[in-house]
């Protein structure tokens, strides 16, 4: 693709008159000719007279809005893009000057230059149209000369830093960061509980609300925090939703919950990347509305619910605002008025659009998201002035947009000091978060007050920090390498302490449990498993180790060479073998953890045992206290699959007859059975009137039985109709 | 969870009981160990234990399905016990190995 140079600086005469011959249609040179006082088809005389000084005249007797458009032209040395043109001064209060600049064009002051690729410009109907604005627009050298001194001068006193500018700002993102840590942290070990409606459970919010940093304050809110209050409330669910945004926080719907995994993602990032993903998370917002939150004026019209996507309707409203702003690439204050001005007018239908789902004006939400939403993040600072509010970005503000990216280095200083008591201050104005984020995780928050954070290490929390991976050699160096003083030695004593009380209890999730007859076997066995895999052996007996860790394929190997089997709890094996009337045997090698515990309950144990096997007597009274509800069916599907060639059917008879109300059975003596040559004749049997007074019971589809001592009769009376017997 | 011998490639029980005197290995279990029995008693109390399948293997061992081992971790944490977690979701590798009884 051949590019064409990139354009710079005002017009010469050659190239206006290059441009309106070949790159204008009669309509546009129609109008210059007008502006021009030319005729249309004498190109010569139209560039003449641009460029001539009665037409100068009409720049110099510009006013207002025009001039000051005119003069920011000048200022870019004669060439601007006509939509920053309009934006910067939006930016610099001057409203939207689209109407003036359109009128510049008309009157052939500005010129527009095509897009690249653009052939035969329509000049009149690109102002009609409302696009004439997406082009280069220009201005002849001559006037580029002419202005230049003065537009220096008119627009370093317009566009000047904003004086005077008292600053009220203290919501930060390192105190959005903090908060976060600290929400996270806490919901990580005791979950939020979320109400029918998604709202957090109240009592829970108020004791993590006294420990946030609120908007407008310096220090944590402290007992008196009240979460009915609608801007307390609203902060805290803004604060949850970023967290689940930031993936920090689980929400299913019942609970909420710190994620570590989340956590350790984010907080252990550059600041850079933080900032960016700030910015991505808050565009992303879903559980929360800022236009819904500035505008609500009690409680009760503040949605709270973590479970309702009240803010995914602003998704693309948000990005589109946060586009707007990059390309503006302001850093000085601004009027707040001029910043919603920027971000409400650069495209209203396009931002209508995106807000029709949100049922919000643009004004309404233009200014919530600028006052609320990127203050609360921190992306904005705020100040007063005479003038009115005013507004800027943040450094890291800047970051989230995207602009600024270069990495912002860690504080060097030591931020830290650990005293005796085993409390560790922390300086925050020097601390990154990634810093706090370990300290969090092996200690406690106990205050926080004039950006000094206080963390004590209590048993607890070192031990959780031991549960999460921690050790006391490495919280110990991590302590050195930033403690602006020495370690205690009654901090790295009891670290150590709490190490070794951790670990008196070790949980192993993942492995075998081992048995084997012979002891001498299995030490040989569990020698070659130490020698050849990575498991880890812990023996827990003569016959028993346990094998933590795996290695599956070399412990399937050296099981099958030394002829061994596998026992899945999830599928019981027939290790129950009934010796007597609810009397059983069990290997106890072969038998599994849940069939060991139900005999242990349901059964006592018979002393005299077989060698190497345990017998287990079935009690029925404990039978029903371990099942009180259908405690024969539980019974059943407890033994069925666990007895050798499933549940014997003698042993299921006696537990039905001991469990519930015993088969009942009766014996008819003196009785003959009579069996027909088959079912037809069978029921033609069945429906003779006169048999009916011998036949006691019919016994199946051919059979019946019959009083022996009528059988004579019977039989008379079959042969008169024709029965062979 | 990550580990599965197939077992179905092992002789099982009924099969195996007079002829085979190789190892079995029991899988889908997890271990409880403690050095002390008292303290090991005293947080099987706190983790409700009396709820879960279990077998003990000495007075400082007890054998769980590994099913229920968050739900016993989870409690025990509830109630200020960390206990050192090797393997699995919550796990962090084993720093040293068991000393053999």
């Amino acid at each position: 693709m051949i590019r064409e140079p990139k354009r710079e600086g005002g017009l010469t005469p050659e190239a206006f008159r290059k441009l309106i011959d070949v790159d204008y249609d009669p309509a546009a040179r129609r109008v210059l000719a007008a502006a021009v006082q030319s005729t249309e088809s004498d190109l010569d005389m139209i560039t003449e007279r641009f460029f001539g000084e009665e037409f100068a005249k009409k720049y110099d007797s510009l006013t207002g809005i025009a001039r000051h458009a005119m003069l920011y032209v000048v200022a870019q040395d004669g060439l601007v893009r006509g939509e920053n043109l309009r934006r910067d001064m939006l930016l610099d209060g001057f409203g939207d000057t689209s109407p003036t600049l359109c009128n510049l064009i008309n009157e052939g002051l500005f010129i527009v230059l095509p897009n690249p690729g653009e052939l035969e410009l329509d000049v009149p109907r690109l102002v009609e149209t409302g696009t004439v604005l997406q082009r280069d627009l220009a201005i002849g050298l001559h006037i580029v000369e002419t202005f230049k001194e003065l537009s220096k001068v008119v627009l370093a006193e317009e566009t000047a830093d904003i004086d005077g500018v008292e600053q009220i700002t203290s919501s930060s993102t390192d105190t959005l960061e903090m908060n976060l840590l600290h929400a996270s942290t806490k919901l990580l070990h005791a979950p939020l509980k979320l109400n029918r409606d998604g709202a957090p459970h109240r009592r829970g919010l108020a004791k993590l609300a006294r420990e946030i940093v609120f908007p407008s304050t310096f220090n944590e809110a402290g007992p008196e925090v009240d979460v009915n209050k609608i801007e307390i409330l609203d902060y805290m669910v803004f604060l949850f939703a970023m967290g689940c945004q930031l993936g920090m926080l689980t929400n299913d719907g019942e609970q909420l919950q710190g994620a570590a995994a989340g956590m350790d993602a984010y907080f252990a990032s550059s600041i850079s990347k933080r900032n960016r993903m700030l910015g991505d998370a808050f565009k992303g917002l879903r559980q929360w509305n800022e236009a819904d939150s500035f505008a609500a004026e009690k409680v009760e019209d503040l949605g709270s619910s973590l479970t309702a996507a009240r803010g995914e309707t602003l998704i693309g409203a948000r990005g589109y605002v946060f586009s707007i702003l990059r390309r503006s690439r302001f850093t000085s204050w601004k009027l707040e008025d001029a910043v919603e001005s920027l971000c409400a007018l650069m495209d209203p239908p396009f931002l209508q659009k995106a807000l029709d789902k949100a049922q919000t004006e643009v004004p309404v939400w233009v200014g919530a998201f600028l006052r609320r939403g990127l203050y609360w993040i921190g992306a904005v600072e705020r100040g007063r002035t005479e003038e009115g509010p005013v507004i800027r970005f943040s450094k890291r503000g800047r970051e989230m947009l995207g602009l600024n990216v270069k990495d912002t280095p860690a504080p060097v200083d030591k931020s830290m000091v650990i005293q005796p008591n085993f409390e560790l201050m922390i300086f925050l104005d020097s601390t990154d978060v990634t810093l706090l984020h370990r300290i969090y995780r092996v200690a406690e928050r106990v205050k926080l007050s004039d950006r000094v954070a206080v963390f004590k290490l209590t048993p607890e929390s070192v031990q959780r920090g031991y549960s999460m991976g921690e050790n006391a050699a490495a919280i110990i160096q991590f302590l050195r390498d930033n403690a602006a003083v020495e370690v205690p030695e009654s901090v790295t004593f009891q670290l150590h302490d709490w190490e070794r009380i951790h670990k008196r209890l070790v949980v192993h999730h993942s492995g075998y449990l081992v048995r084997h007859h012979d002891p001498d076997a299995l030490d040989m066995w569990l020698g070659q498993v130490k020698h050849d895999t990575k498991c880890n052996v812990v023996r827990l007996g003569p016959s028993t180790a346990y094998l933590s860790e795996n290695d599956e394929v070399l412990l399937d190997k050296l099981l099958t060479r030394a002829r061994g089997s596998v026992i899945n709890i999830e599928e019981p094996n027939g290790v129950i073998e009934f010796v007597g009337p609810l009397l059983a045997t069990v290997d106890p090698l072969q038998a599994d953890v849940i069939t060991m515990w139900e005999l242990s309950r349901i059964a006592h144990e018979v002393e005299d045992a077989p060698p190497r096997l345990r017998q287990f007597a079935f009690d029925v009274a404990l039978l029903k206290m371990r099942w009180p509800q259908e405690t024969l069916q539980k019974a059943v599907a407890f033994l069925e699959p666990r007895s050798k060639g499933g549940l014997p059917a003698s042993q299921r008879i006696l537990l039905q007859s001991m469990l519930e109300a015993p088969p009942t059975a009766a014996i008819h003596t003196h009785m003959t059975v009579i069996q027909l040559q088959d079912e037809f004749t069978a029921d033609l049997f069945d429906d003779v009137e006169e048999f009916q007074e011998f036949v006691a019971q019919r016994l199946g589809p051919m059979a019946f039985s019959v009083d022996s001592s009528k059988i004579d009769d019977l039989r008379e009376r079959m042969i008169e109709l024709g029965f062979k017997l | 969870m990550g580990y599965s011998l197939d077992s179905s490639r092992f002789p099982n029980q009924q099969e195996s009981s007079v002829q085979n005197r190789g190892p079995v290995l029991h899988q889908g279990v997890s271990l409880i160990v403690c050095d002390n029995a008292a303290v090991l008693q005293e947080t099987l109390v706190q983790a409700n234990l009396s709820e879960v399948e279990h077998q003990f293997f000495s007075d400082r061992a007890v054998v769980i399905p590994t099913g229920a081992v968050l739900q016993i971790v989870a409690e025990l944490k509830a109630k200020g016990v960390y206990p050192q977690v090797v393997g699995g979701p919550l796990g962090v590798e084993l720093v040293e190995d068991e000393d053999d009884t």
